[in-house]
């Protein structure tokens, strides 16, 4: 690489600057408001406000609504990741096996990523509907009491179901040219060598796609976490009872609708650390895992 | 008795056109086959359709009298070593090594001990526990030399394994092959464009052409017996030297000389072909004289090429002398009794 040398020695500084701006106005700015507004206590008409230390940290976490949402979310998210990482893995190996309407198949599944989060919830709700929804018609067919509206675990599931479904092609794609990216050689080599079409899968193709993985992972568990907050806008919107809100969901919920500054900023502060601390893990341990 | 047969093989990948264009041959156990041709004449394809890879699209492969277009490549029991040696990146040498083996049910021991064999035969012990990306090119080549050869196959498959080395080490793997073979004696198939490699390596050598054989000998046969131009061409460094010659009368006329054919011809023009080594600077026994326009000389230290040409016919001479010449005509002299004759429209010897 060219060395470039600047005669004034803040040029350099001059051109990162829109790039610092940026983070620092959508990210380091608000983090810091979080992190300032969650040790303060405004009451409920916003007059006074009072440096409370922890106060507000400590009632999150007593919380039972808190501590519900914790766990539907972390569910939720190892779900949706577990599914659409699968789902779209699958469909990529077969379409990458497909020697016949490649393009086809590669066409129609990435169609979804096209469309917005919100969109998306919108469509599902329209599905789900218990008013005429075909896929709530059709689940009540098979004999199950499918009720989106009443029953928590007929809305979770639908989340669940609807998450996975819009980051599957986004996932598929990735998976597709990271499969396209192992040399045909190898793989012939594997044709060879291993007889069973799995344990070659197993055995060579999933472990040349492990950085392809690794990365997906991170950014669908980021999904899960902060992405479906449109989808969740959008369908149950925490309905019935609370039992389909994510973390980030209610941090939005308490905040903006229940006007509770000072908890919903600890809430965010906590989500903040736990994603990064889940982060970090990963880098940690599992990138070890990965060959690249 | 045949260990390998290919019956009326073909192949078209689009319907079409035919890559391969009915083939058929019959290898020996324990040959060393080399398939040589010129790049895109079906080598590869070739190969691959006897390991499986390809799917036949007409004829029949027979494998120690199997037939086995319709059996996967893990069950014909080939191992194929490949042009960029497809290791597995991300397993070290020791399970690029056992892989085949464990997926085949091999016992613990029975891996272990071919391991420990095949790394002292190939000089790979240190790097058993190394992953292929911290191996050189050289070493590359024997894990996958390793590979192949570990398993104990019925047929090995090389496809221009060496093309990825250079010129020297190019020509240590190739000595190693050889003594690989002489000591294990296993059937192997093994394609390569270099006719050096050819000659070298090979019990029988198949030239192919546009999916065709043009023809199939031994090193000897094929060098001495080429049975057209592009065989006498394609084999020998350099290649044959060919003067294309009108014929008059069943005499052949070149320059201000003429040569009596034996048998009778009757197409206008004749390729009459010499090998370099036949030709020479001075004269001998029946040996008859030409005049050629010196082009360039090039000198190799133990020898010397002279490009020449002689009425826009091409000739390549060698000579063991260190020649400096200011003229730009030189005498040559060619030896009639090595002389080649093909025939003008499709090049075949006469
Ligand atoms: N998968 C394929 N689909 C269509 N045509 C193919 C395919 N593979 C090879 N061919 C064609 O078949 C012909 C023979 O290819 P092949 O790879 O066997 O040549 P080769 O003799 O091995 O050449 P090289 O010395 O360059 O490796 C070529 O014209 C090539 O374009
Ligand atoms: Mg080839």
């Amino acid at each position: 690489m060219k060395k470039v040398q600047f005669n004034n020695r803040f040029i350099p500084y001059l051109f990162i600057l829109p790039q610092i701006s940026i983070i620092a106005i959508f990210f380091l700015w608000p983090s810091a408001m979080a992190v300032y507004y969650s040790f303060i206590l405004e009451d409920a008409f916003g007059i006074s406000s009072e440096f409370v230390w922890f106060e507000n940290y400590k009632s999150v976490l007593l919380d039972s609504d808190y501590i519900a949402s914790l766990g539907f979310t972390l569910i939720f998210s190892v779900l949706v990741t577990f599914f659409s990482l699968a789902i779209g893995l699958f469909l990529a190996y077969k379409t990458d096996k497909s020697i016949k309407q490649k393009g086809l198949y590669r066409g129609l599944f990435m169609w979804p990523y096209a469309i917005a989060p919100a969109v998306v919830g919108l469509m599902a709700s329209f599905f789900f509907s218990q008013s005429n929804g075909d896929l709530y018609n059709f689940l009540n067919y098979l004999g199950w009491e499918f009720e989106p509206k009443s029953d928590p675990l007929s809305a979770q599931i639908m989340l669940i179901f609807v998450a996975s479904w819009k980051q599957i092609s986004v996932n598929f794609i990735f998976f597709l040219s990271g499969l396209q990216a192992i040399p045909k050689s190898i793989i012939e080599a594997s044709l060879i060598d291993c007889k069973s079409s799995i344990k070659r899968f197993w055995t060579i193709i999933f472990p040349l796609l492990s950085p392809t993985t690794f990365f997906l992972l991170i950014t669908n568990i980021v999904y899960a976490f902060f992405d479906t907050f449109g989808l969740i806008d959008t369908t149950t919107r925490g309905a019935p009872m609370g039992e389909t809100k994510t973390l980030a969901y209610k941090i939005y919920q308490d905040g903006f609708l229940g006007a509770d500054i000072g908890g919903s900023s600890a809430q965010s502060v906590l989500l903040m650390i736990f994603i990064l601390v889940l982060t970090i893990f990963q880098f940690k341990y599992l990138e070890k895992k990965v060959h690249y | 008795m045949l260990y390998l047969e290919l019956k009326n093989v073909s192949k078209n990948y689009d319907g079409k056109n035919k890559i391969i264009k009915d083939i058929s041959l019959g290898i020996k156990k324990g040959e060393f086959i080399v398939i040589v041709g010129p790049s895109g004449c079906g080598k590869s394809t070739l190969l691959r359709m006897v390991a499986g890879l390809e799917d036949i699209s007409d004829g029949d492969i027979v494998i120690d009298k199997a037939v086995v277009n319709n059996i996967s490549p893990a069950d014909r029991d080939i191992a194929m070593v490949f042009q960029n040696y497809a290791l597995y990146p991300h397993m070290n040498v020791l399970k690029n090594l056992s892989y085949g083996l464990k997926n085949r049910k091999i016992s613990k021991d029975e891996i272990e001990k071919r391991v420990v064999s095949i790394s002292k035969l190939l000089q790979i012990e240190e790097l058993l526990h190394r992953k292929p990306s911290e191996l050189s090119g050289g070493q590359k080549q024997r894990v996958a030399m390793g590979r192949a050869i570990i398993r104990k196959p019925k047929l090995f498959l090389f496809d221009e394994p060496l093309s990825n080395l250079d010129a020297k080490l190019r020509h240590q793997m190739r000595i190693e092959i050889r003594k690989l073979h002489d000591k294990l004696g296993i059937t192997s198939v093994y394609v390569t464009h270099d006719q050096v490699e050819a000659m070298t390596l090979a019990d029988r050598i198949i030239i192919l052409n546009g999916g065709k054989i043009e023809q199939i000998g031994t090193p000897k046969e094929i060098y001495e017996n080429p049975n057209s131009i592009f065989v006498s061409k394609f084999m020998g460094t350099p290649p044959m030297n060919i003067i294309k010659a009108k014929v008059k009368n069943s005499t052949i006329e070149i320059g201000d000389i003429s040569i009596d054919l034996k048998n009778s011809y009757n197409e206008e023009y004749i390729h009459v072909g010499i090998r370099a080594e036949d030709i020479s600077l001075s004269d001998f026994n029946n040996s008859i004289k030409l005049r050629v326009d010196i082009d360039m000389i090039e000198h190799l230290g133990s020898e010397s090429f002279i490009y020449s040409t002689i009425e826009n016919n091409p000739i390549i001479v060698k000579s063991s002398e260190f020649i400096e010449t200011k003229e730009d005509k030189l005498d040559i002299y060619i030896n009639t009794k090595k002389l080649y004759f093909f025939s003008d429209k499709e090049g075949k010897i006469l």
